[in-house]
């Protein structure tokens, strides 16, 4: 992202309201919770926004819903058992929390949550996260993104 | 329920049975085009990563959808285990009208000569299936000028050399060199590669009331937002229609192609779109489902004449399948190597294909369509690339624009053992068996990837590449899109499936126009030269007298 793609995105991070209230599914306001403070650390905020700020928790609870539709059972049960293993999870430092992460590497709840935060981040915002392009905004590719572009127009 | 009987059925209308469609509706024929599949528009799907045919994880654009189809597939540890069309492992192609010519990469390539004779160029390695077309490149040579012109390939003439002989250019130039291709293309020679512009089936101006490509990074994986890409979808399958003379069905699902009691084919059985199960009566009936559909066709036409399905007297259909066992290599750039500019596979070289010290066959190499977010923030990276976290998005920031792939097909050694089969117990929506899919790919084609990927390798680095990973193939069931081999061509019953026109061994008014009758498959991506024979094939049908001349 060049210096003038940042300033328009605090410029615009300022007026929206980060995540907005778009209403929820699948998880409960508890476990949505939850499951977007594993996304803010899966990809954080820095002076561009993270996976909270783009909005990946709604595409997770829209999807879980829909295409991820056969995902829905491995996170009742996956986030039940992380929250039993870690109940004081949402009361920890950022460090203490990315520790927790750390060591869940391979943990299959923990795989399944980086991919569809993923998708999140990178996936077009029509799918319901990547709020305003954020990460082609970051990638500095948001003018070639979507449909009606031409290279070099 | 029974149809008023046509001159020709052809089932799917994708890559080869537009063609066919085509060129017998020139002929005056009435024809029946089934697809099981629908029309879809651009913005229906539009630019949607995620439900891509490349990136699927929220399903296919292009579908078969994962509600209504299934397959089963053997997993390394022998277990039978059932797959959805998302799945890789499915070993899709696209159910829509183009099939995968609708969002394919259009790489529009000739096989080399040496291509179909590789079991006189290489020996028949053991445990392989390694065998020389029945035809060569000099007969396939006026059709592969004839895809060239009719669908709209863009490319240059003399610019490979180590091309077969061609008689006439191609009817457009290349499409412009982006940046990767700028930076490679003097590195390349810097090594003594001969690297040029990639033949695409995509206009680089416009041809025929299609407009130029509006060179968006997008491309493979989807429909093209202004039709530059010569699909079937918007080449010969309108032109077939506006005759007249060609019904389209869609959403049509074949269950079986039909025989009479001297075992010639009656027609097909379908279940049309509201499930209905349908009878065409036709003279002819020709296949161009899929080397994987057409073969499962085959093998679920079973009659007393024909008891282990039609073409199978010998055992061959189903057997030998393959793919392209793809390997290459991954750079990291001190500079900028994205422009934006699609398709970005712009520049190939064809210096690996054929005289590789010890190793059967290789393959073209070419650079990467471009890497779309998600696909380079999951899988497309080196290994041990950070996969979360602050330096994830670091990483993501530092290197998306400034990296390269490289990767070719490798040209797959085919083995008896690599089948689909019908699967004794399970069923699909419409209670027809589903295939089921098994094999390894054989052990040369592995040894075959390290030497392409070190080759993909040397090149980048010869560009400047800071870092290079190589990626060499998975050994597992081969296949993918690129599919073929499983119902052969041969010049006798006792070693293949169909003859040299295609036709059916035992069945003589039933032909094949797919991937599915290539002995081995090329270095190359395979459509043009399937779409080549299809051509061939729909002249070889008109010329056999099946139906009295008109027009």
């Amino acid at each position: 992202m060049d210096s003038v793609d940042r300033r328009n995105f605090i410029a615009l991070a300022s007026i929206t309201p980060l995540a907005a209230a778009a209403s929820l599914r699948f998880f409960s306001e508890t476990d949505a919770r939850w499951v977007e403070t594993i996304m803010a650390h899966i990809i954080p905020a820095d002076d561009a926004p993270g996976a909270r700020e783009a909005g990946c928790l709604y595409y997770l609870d829209r999807q879980l819903g829909e295409a991820l539709h056969r995902f829905g059972a491995a996170y009742r049960s996956g986030l039940a058992r992380f929250q039993q293993r870690h109940p004081d999870f949402l009361n920890q430092s950022a460090e203490a929390q990315l520790a927790t992460l750390r060591s869940l590497e391979r943990d299959s709840f923990f795989e399944m949550l980086i991919d569809h935060t993923m998708q999140g981040f990178y996936g077009s915002p029509a799918h319901g996260g990547n709020r305003d392009g954020a990460s082609w905004q970051m990638l500095g590719i948001a003018a070639h993104m979507g449909e009606g572009h031409w290279h070099g127009a | 329920m029974a149809l008023d009987p046509v001159d020709a059925v052809v089932v799917g209308a994708g890559a080869g049975g537009g063609i066919v469609a085509n060129e017998l509706t020139k002929a005056g024929w009435r024809v029946v085009l089934l697809e099981r599949g629908r029309r879809q528009s651009f913005p229906e799907t539009g630019h949607l990563e995620l439900r891509s045919q490349r990136t699927t994880v929220l399903g296919n654009a292009f579908g078969p959808d994962d509600a209504r189809h299934l397959r089963v597939r053997q997993a390394d540890s022998g277990a039978w285990v059932k797959v959805l069309p998302s799945e890789g492992s499915y070993n899709n192609t696209a159910a829509v009208v183009g099939g995968g010519t609708l969002s394919y990469g259009a790489m529009a390539w000739r096989y080399l000569p040496k291509d179909f004779r590789m079991r006189s160029t290489y020996g028949a390695p053991q445990g392989s299936t390694l065998e020389d077309w029945p035809l060569s490149y000099d007969d396939l040579e006026p059709w592969y000028e004839k895809a060239e012109w009719e669908l709209g390939v863009s490319g240059k003439a003399g610019a490979n050399p180590f091309e077969g002989p061609r008689r006439k250019d191609y009817p457009m130039p290349p499409l412009p060199f982006n940046r990767e291709a700028n930076l490679l293309a003097p590195a390349g020679r810097k090594i003594g590669m001969h690297p040029f512009p990639i033949p695409m089936a995509i206009n680089s101006v416009p041809y025929r009331g299609r407009p130029a490509c509006i060179q968006c990074p997008h491309c493979v994986g989807f429909r093209c937002e202004v039709d530059a890409k010569s699909s079937t979808a918007v080449t010969v399958i309108p032109t077939a229609l506006a005759t007249g003379l060609c019904e389209l069905r869609e959403d049509c699902v074949v269950r079986e192609v039909l025989t009479d009691r001297s075992g010639r084919a009656r027609g097909v059985t379908y279940f049309d779109k509201e499930g209905r199960l349908r009878q065409q009566l036709a003279r002819v009936v020709i296949l161009a489902a899929s080397a994987t559909e057409t073969a499962r066709l085959l093998l679920l036409s079973k009659t007393k004449i024909h008891p282990n399905g039609l073409g199978n007297r010998y055992g061959w259909v189903g057997r030998n399948l393959q793919g392209h066992a793809y390997s290459g290599a991954f750079g990291l750039f001190p500079m900028e190597t994205w422009d934006g500019a699609g398709p970005a596979a712009r520049i190939a070289a064809c210096d690996f294909n054929h005289g590789n010290d010890g190793v059967i066959g290789g393959a073209m190499l070419a650079n990467e369509f471009i890497r779309l977010p998600y696909l380079f923030a999951r899988s497309v990276r080196p290994p041990g690339a950070p996969r979360w976290g602050q330096a994830h998005k670091d990483w993501q920031r530092k290197w998306y624009k400034r990296s390269m792939g490289i990767k070719g097909p490798v040209q797959e050694v085919p083995r008896w053992e690599n089948r689909v089969e019908l699967d004794p117990s399970v069923r699909d929506h419409w209670g027809i068996p589903v295939l089921r899919l098994s094999g390894r790919k054989h052990p040369e084609d592995l040894k075959t990837g390290r030497w392409i990927a070190s080759r993909a390798a040397a090149w980048l680095r010869a560009a400047g590449a800071l870092e290079v990973f190589e990626t060499v193939p998975g050994m597992g069931v081969p296949g993918g899109q690129h599919q073929a081999g499983t119902a052969r061509m041969a010049r006798e019953a006792k070693l293949g499936a169909v003859d040299t026109d295609c036709r059916v061994f035992g069945v003589d008014n039933l032909y094949i126009a797919d991937g599915s009758v290539h002995v081995t498959n090329g270095g190359f991506n395979p459509s043009l030269t399937l779409q080549a024979l299809a051509y061939r094939t729909s002249d070889r049908i008109v010329r056999a007298g099946h139906v009295p001349p008109r027009a």
